[in-house]
């Protein structure tokens, strides 16, 4: 029904995982998996997907806001929603530097992802 | 760290003891001196007992007959620790307090008004020659103002404080200078009228008896400041036999210069001056550096404490942070399992576990965000709750409103989860069964404080749909499906009761006591 391209950026498979099976039951195609911020800075820039599934923590040093402010330089009009596990002020504010199509918190509620995925 | 907090707190321990045992010893010590001096002294005529310091006055009767009378009364009015105050001798004690007030008062009218010589002189045809002795203004100044301390202690503790702490002060003031004259120079008292006529022991007994009515109640007055485990405290303690003793040395060895006939009066005056001012000026500096470091240690601890706070913070907001983490994992998982299953009520019972896990997170999610993290807005959590719910079940498109109405109230972390449970189950029930077949619906949520006992909590979903058969969602024979049982146990959780009605739709009222929203599972 859709045709839009998406990448998926979490650390954690399962939830990778599940974001994926949700975008592809919304018709999306996921053109890309990353598990970590190199990966992520590096397929997001190769693929320039229209939506990129954005998980704040990696697990390392830098973070999904890092990737995000590095790929805004070269795709200033990428659509990044945030999927994040922590709704604390401080986090929050750290999504905030950037210019965050959306913030989403875990779980997730599948229908509300499709809903902005469809927009 | 540990040595001197121990010697502190034994030090508090023994200045906390002392004062019961002390103010006694005090009391029985004036009763017993004014007895000895009324019996001896007068009555069997012992005059070195009446004028105990040679060429000074004298202890008249009335003065020892109010010393006695007060000491005495306070002994048996003042209860030992641990034992409750007899009413009686409460009533004495203020009796006696009174009494000596007019005593003193009829002195002062008498002395002042120039009538007679004292009150003595008004009994005693002896007193009224010259030189005879009397009750000094001093003297029933002092009696004023012990009658007004001792009527104080009669009363409850906070009631008459003020009056007590200054008439105590006061006193103590007045019978010390006579007493530091008879010390340094006796000469001294000889012509000041107000308490020239006041003897060496009387003063001496007053400052006992001043003393003792402060240890009575070290919570009334200064007193108390000696006895605490405070650094002002312990300054205190350090400083006074300072403060007492440099003055007299200092006034001793100027008063000898001055018979020696190395310095003048005026000399004298000014050196002693100038020389308690640098005393005062350098005992406030002891205590301003006293106060200073005791302010920069608790600065420091504060620090320390706002770190340790901060710590915990971060570490509960990970803490947090993983909960729905997992909560994700947990979702994720049974949606992969979801997809093993074709079958359309299948796959409504993993959305509806989905939905579960959505609205227990909910609470965790609203958590983070508040500074509080003992107790959540019940309003925020339902509200984001409904938003929650409205959005997984595309109320929107589907025409149904979701109205929500709550009181301003406060729940535990567990109670709201449960609370966000039963809600979910309700609601969601009712979007998936109430309007089958309809255009538009509504349902409401509203949580509200019982107006009538202001304790119960009462928390209603109502939908305007095809309504359904109340016995199938209460009673001991559960005839729905797993729904109504999450419902009822969830209820049960609650210590709450549930009725369910229909009429124009289903209506689900739901009351809990208010117990329940501090309980933590």
């Amino acid at each position: 029904m859709m045709n839009k391209r998406i990448v998926i950026v979490d650390d954690d498979f399962l939830i990778a995982e599940h974001l994926r099976r949700i975008c592809v039951d919304a018709g999306a195609t996921v053109c890309g998996m990353a598990h970590n911020a190199s990966n992520a800075v590096e397929m997001i820039e190769n693929e320039k997907p229209e939506f990129v599934l954005m998980d704040v923590r990696l697990g390392e040093a830098r973070d999904g806001v890092d990737v995000s402010l590095e790929v805004n330089k070269t795709c200033p009009d990428m659509k990044i929603i945030f999927i994040t596990g922590s709704s604390d002020p401080k986090t929050v504010q750290r999504i905030n530097e950037d210019h965050p199509y959306k913030i989403m918190f875990k779980p997730i509620d599948p229908s509300a992802l499709e809903g902005l995925l469809a927009a | 760290m540990t040595a001197p907090a121990s010697i502190t707190a034994q030090t508090s321990s023994i200045f906390a003891r002392f004062p019961d045992h002390l103010h006694r010893l005090i009391f029985a010590v004036v009763t017993a001196t004014a007895f000895v001096v009324l019996l001896f002294g007068w009555i069997f005529g012992y005059a070195p007992l009446t004028r105990i310091y040679p060429g000074g006055s004298v202890m008249v009767p009335s003065t020892a007959s109010c010393f006695l009378l007060l000491a005495a009364s306070l002994t048996a009015a003042l209860p030992h620790p641990g034992h409750a105050a007899v009413p009686a001798f409460r009533a004495l004690l203020r009796a006696v307090a009174l009494c000596i007030a007019a005593i003193a008062l009829i002195d002062l009218v008498v002395s002042f008004g120039g009538i007679a010589t004292g009150v003595d002189a008004l009994l005693f045809p002896h007193f009224a020659a010259p030189g005879a002795g009397s009750m000094s203004p001093a003297t029933a100044t002092c009696f004023l103002c012990a009658a007004i301390c001792a009527f104080g202690l009669s009363l409850p503790d906070g009631i008459g404080d003020r009056a007590f702490t200054v008439s105590a002060t006061f006193g103590l003031v007045i019978c010390t200078i006579p007493l530091a004259c008879y010390l340094v120079q006796p000469a001294a008292l000889a012509n000041v009228f107000f308490m020239a006529a006041m003897a060496f022991h009387t003063a001496l007994l007053f400052a006992l008896l001043f003393i003792g009515l402060m240890l009575a109640n070290p919570n009334r007055g200064w007193i108390g400041l000696f006895f605490g485990d405070g650094i002002g405290s312990i300054g205190a303690r350090r400083l006074v036999p300072l403060a007492i003793l440099l003055p007299v040395l200092l006034t001793v060895a100027a008063l000898a210069a001055t018979r020696a006939g190395l310095i003048g009066m005026g000399f004298r005056s000014i050196f002693l001056s100038v020389a308690y001012i640098f005393m005062g000026v350098a005992g406030l500096l002891y205590n301003a550096n006293a106060q200073n470091r005791s302010e920069r240690r608790l600065k420091e601890l504060f620090a320390e404490l706002e770190l340790a706070n901060e710590e915990k913070s971060v570490l509960l907001a990970e803490v947090y942070h993983r909960v729905k983490n997992n909560l994700q994992q947990v979702d994720a998982l049974l949606s992969t399992e979801a997809r093993k299953h074709d079958a359309p009520e299948v796959r409504a019972s993993f959305d509806a576990m989905s939905g579960r896990i959505r609205a227990v997170s909910t609470v965790h999610q609203l958590l983070i965000q508040r500074q509080n993290i003992a107790t959540i807005e019940l309003a925020d959590f339902l509200r984001t709750l409904c938003d929650n719910i409205a959005d997984a079940g595309g109320l929107a498109s589907r025409n149904i409103a979701l109205d929500l109405e709550t009181d301003q109230d406060a729940s535990t972390l567990s109670t709201a989860t449960t609370l966000g449970l039963l809600v979910n189950e309700i609601v969601v029930n009712a979007i998936k069964h109430a309007f089958d077949g309809r255009e538009s619906g509504r349902i409401s949520v509203t949580y509200r404080i019982d107006a009538e006992n202001g304790e119960d909590r009462i928390l209603t979903v109502q939908d305007d749909g095809k309504g359904l058969d109340p016995s199938a969602w209460t009673g001991p024979h559960l005839m729905g499906g797993a729904g109504s049982m999450l419902i009822n146990g969830l209820v049960n959780q609650l210590r709450g009761n549930i009725e369910v009605s229909s009429g124009n739709g289903a209506r689900f009222v739901i009351r809990l006591p208010s117990s329940t929203l501090m309980e933590n599972r």
